[in-house]
């Protein structure tokens, strides 16, 4: 079901929500605010027609990060009424468990809110960047090293499948031989992605990237009035919630 | 004994067309074939399916009758040698000498026999100088004929070269050329060449086999943007 | 050879990378302004190393031991920064995944323009020519990292020519490239020569060199023959003793 389409939201609608997303997070630390602040962003990101079938394999893959946190959270802190004492030792106390409880809602904020930048393209946000006044080479290299990791990372694939194709055994293979391949095989890709990075830097400068201190664009991003709106909503709703 | 695709479909995740659809070729031993189509048909999508790197949506590769999909890849590799159309991204050894013994030494041959392949291939590739050189700061063309050199040395049943003469000179062209009709003959190899070089594939192979989807393909997903406007 | 109206200009080359043996060996050429050049040598020769020389990028960032002289349109280039020689002198690398930065091909034709500082009327204008000239209006919003091999070339390609410099070395255009990736390249070149440009491009297949203007032979790092392919074409000899047909 999609009640409107963030994919239309202007990048800097998104920029912006998302920062008042994570500092509400960080900055409130009630138990009921925080889940009603998850619900609303789940909400958000599901009626926003955000596509969450990929979407949420990525915030798949932070359930056990969160979930482990989650534990020793409980487990170390010490405040608030005893819940469960074995053999007269205190395990778990109210207060382990509130501060996980935090911890663990903050982190799913954070998660489902990247999931807004989702929407758009990197190179719309290139140029939200550019447009709020950030200098182009940092809000370049900022994009390009998004833009990057999957890059590089289907350059170690490649690598990994070059490896096993000369018959090095990798699925079948015990986890010492495993590692050992990984540990041989982890510098010349480290060397390859340095080699990379300074190939691009030198073929940006080949076309004359930083040939003059300004730079034009050949598009342009203009807010719509519901983007202003957006822009103006949010700070301010921010703000009172931080406030009351 | 065949290298089989089977009714193959296949798209990429972000593609709007499938590349191959009921694709379906043989390659034989002791058989030199060549794999023609105009840029973008999906040659290279191919012969990654062919090596199990990508998987088909549906159909199947038998590499001598056994589905390729219940083999890994190293398991692969060594019945079918390949090399891909970037020959930068498949080198990973600190030196040439390392890069050709690495699938020589996962094969377990004798000292004496890995010597002997590598000193032949350095030597047929003229390579014998570089041999301590850094794969990296070699030229283009030498890193190609290094991947050359390192697949051939593992003497291999098949052989899938991605445009293997696309950096190479005149000169190293005959030469390749004459190697694979040698070992096609001699070891019953069989070899399928991507190749858009009208000559070798004339000069070299037996069969083309030509792609089917003429010019470019419309292949690519509009950006949200534009979907959404 | 040598005039005023020389474009690039070259005296006494030598070129040593920081390890290894020397690879240029005193080279020297002159071309004029508007003339197509082609490279022609085997592998390992030197002919990428003299394109990064032209460009700069010798030694400025790869690093070596140069000597000798370079001028483009009358100027030294030693000393001046890439980005500012790259407004003179635009390069092709050999090999395209190494030189595609941006995340859509629209992106990757206005990178050069929009370093240039201009009017995104003229940027659009330039991205229009080089999409109709390569054949690349469908592919207009893909990523250049998801193309195939010869599309990714093409678009290398297109991407310097949106910078539309007075020089052009390509390295190895038709490489990866279908009969008809070729034919568009080279009428691409055609089209640039009738405007002045001057273009040096890297070839190993000399069939396809033979409409170059002049071939510059290199063995073994040193400039054997500069002059019409006609010429040399009629010394089958020498051409056949060093393995170039
Ligand atoms: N990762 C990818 N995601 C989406 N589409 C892709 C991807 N890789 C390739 N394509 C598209 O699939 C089609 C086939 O690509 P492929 O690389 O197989 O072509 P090819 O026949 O090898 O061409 P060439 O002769 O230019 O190398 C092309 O249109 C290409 O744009
Ligand atoms: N970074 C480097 N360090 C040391 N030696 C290098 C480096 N780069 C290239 N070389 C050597 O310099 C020689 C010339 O290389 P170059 O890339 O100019 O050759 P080329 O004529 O372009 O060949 P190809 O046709 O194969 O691309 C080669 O023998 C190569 O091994
Ligand atoms: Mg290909
Ligand atoms: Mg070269």
């Amino acid at each position: 079901m999609t009640l409107f389409s963030l994919v239309k939201w202007d990048p800097r609608c998104k920029i912006i929500l998302m920062a008042c997303l994570s500092t509400l997070a960080m900055l409130r630390g009630e138990v009921w605010f925080l889940f009603g602040l998850l619900v609303f962003t789940c909400l958000l990101v599901m009626l926003g027609g955000a596509e969450l079938s990929g979407a949420l394999g990525q915030v798949k893959g932070l359930l056990g990060l969160i979930f482990s946190l989650f534990i020793i959270q409980c487990f170390f802190t010490r405040s608030g009424e005893p819940w469960l004492v074995i053999g007269g030792f205190t395990l778990i106390t109210s207060g382990g468990i509130e501060l996980a409880c935090i911890l663990s809602l903050r982190l799913f904020i954070l998660a489902f809110s990247a999931l807004l930048l989702l929407t758009g393209e990197v190179r719309d946000y290139l140029l939200a960047l550019v447009q709020m006044k950030i200098p182009y080479e940092i809000a370049f290299m900022t994009m390009a090293s998004v833009h990057f990791i999957p890059i590089l990372r289907e350059e170690a694939l490649n690598v990994f499948y070059a490896i096993q194709l000369r018959g090095c055994e990798l699925q079948k293979a015990s986890w010492r031989k495993k590692l050992h391949t990984y540990l041989e095989i982890c510098l010349p890709i480290l060397v390859g992605a340095l080699k990379r990075t300074r190939a691009m830097a030198l073929a940006m400068e080949a076309r004359a990237f930083r040939a003059y201190p300004k730079r034009t664009y050949l598009r342009r991003l203009v807010l719509k009035k519901n983007d202003k709106a957006i822009l103006v909503a949010v700070p301010v709703i921010t703000l009172v919630l931080l406030v009351y | 004994m065949a290298l089989e695709a089977k009714n193959l479909y296949f798209k990429y995740p972000k593609g709007k067309k499938a590349v191959l659809s009921d694709f379906s070729a043989s390659f034989l031993p002791g058989e030199l074939a060549a794999l023609t189509g105009a840029n973008g048909c999906g040659k290279t999508t191919l012969t990654k399916i062919l090596l199990g790197i990508l998987q088909p949506q549906q159909g199947l590769v038998l590499l001598d009758g056994r589905n390729i999909a219940e083999l890994t890849l190293a398991e692969v590799g060594r019945s079918v040698g390949y090399v891909m159309q970037n020959p930068a991204q498949q080198l990973f050894c600190t030196s040439v000498e390392k890069e050709m013994d690495y699938g020589l030494l996962n094969l377990g041959l004798s000292e004496e026999e890995r010597e002997k392949r590598i000193n032949y291939y350095l030597e047929y590739f003229q390579l014998s100088r570089h041999r301590k050189s850094f794969p990296f700061h070699l030229s283009l063309g030498e890193q190609q004929r290094l991947l050359l050199a390192a697949v051939l040395a593992m003497k291999p049943r098949y052989l899938i070269l991605d445009e293997p003469t696309a950096y190479l000179d005149v000169y190293r062209r005959r030469l390749l050329g004459e190697h694979l009709q040698k070992i096609r003959t001699e070891l019953v190899c069989g070899i399928i060449v991507v190749s858009h070089d009208r000559d070798f594939v004339g000069e070299y192979c037996q069969r083309e086999v030509v792609m089917p989807g003429a010019g470019m393909v419309e292949n690519h997903v509009d950006s949200p943007q534009r979907r959404a406007l | 050879m040598m005039g005023i109206n020389a474009a690039v200009e070259v005296r006494n080359l030598d070129f040593t990378y920081e390890e290894g043996p020397q690879i240029l060996h005193r080279v020297s050429f002159s071309l004029p302004q508007g003339s197509l050049t082609a490279v022609i040598g085997l592998s390992g020769c030197g002919k990428s190393t003299l394109c990064h020389c032209l460009c700069g990028l010798i030694p400025q960032a790869l690093g070596g031991e140069l000597s000798g002289e370079i001028l483009l349109q009358g100027h030294d280039i030693s000393g001046r920064p890439l980005a500012q020689l790259a407004q003179t002198i635009g390069l092709v690398m050999q090999n395209p995944d190494l030189q595609l930065v941006t995340t859509t091909v629209e992106d990757e034709l206005a990178f050069a323009p929009e370093n240039l500082c201009l009017s995104p009327a003229e940027i659009a204008r330039r991205i229009e020519r080089v999409l109709a000239w390569l054949n690349f209006e469908h592919l207009r919003l893909a990523s250049p990292h998801d193309l195939s091999g010869g599309q990714k070339r093409l678009l290398a390609i297109g991407a310097v020519l949106t910078l539309e410099p007075q020089i052009l070395v390509l390295d190895e255009p038709m490489s990866h490239l279908d009969q008809q990736g070729q034919k568009l390249v080279k009428d691409a070149l055609l089209a640039l020569l009738k405007e002045g440009c001057t273009i040096i491009m890297v070839e190993h297949d000399w069939q396809i060199a033979t409409f170059a203007d002049n071939w510059l032979v290199m063995i073994d790092g040193r400039v054997s023959y500069f002059g019409p392919p006609a010429d040399i074409l009629q010394d089958k000899d020498f051409l056949l003793q060093h393995n170039l047909l």
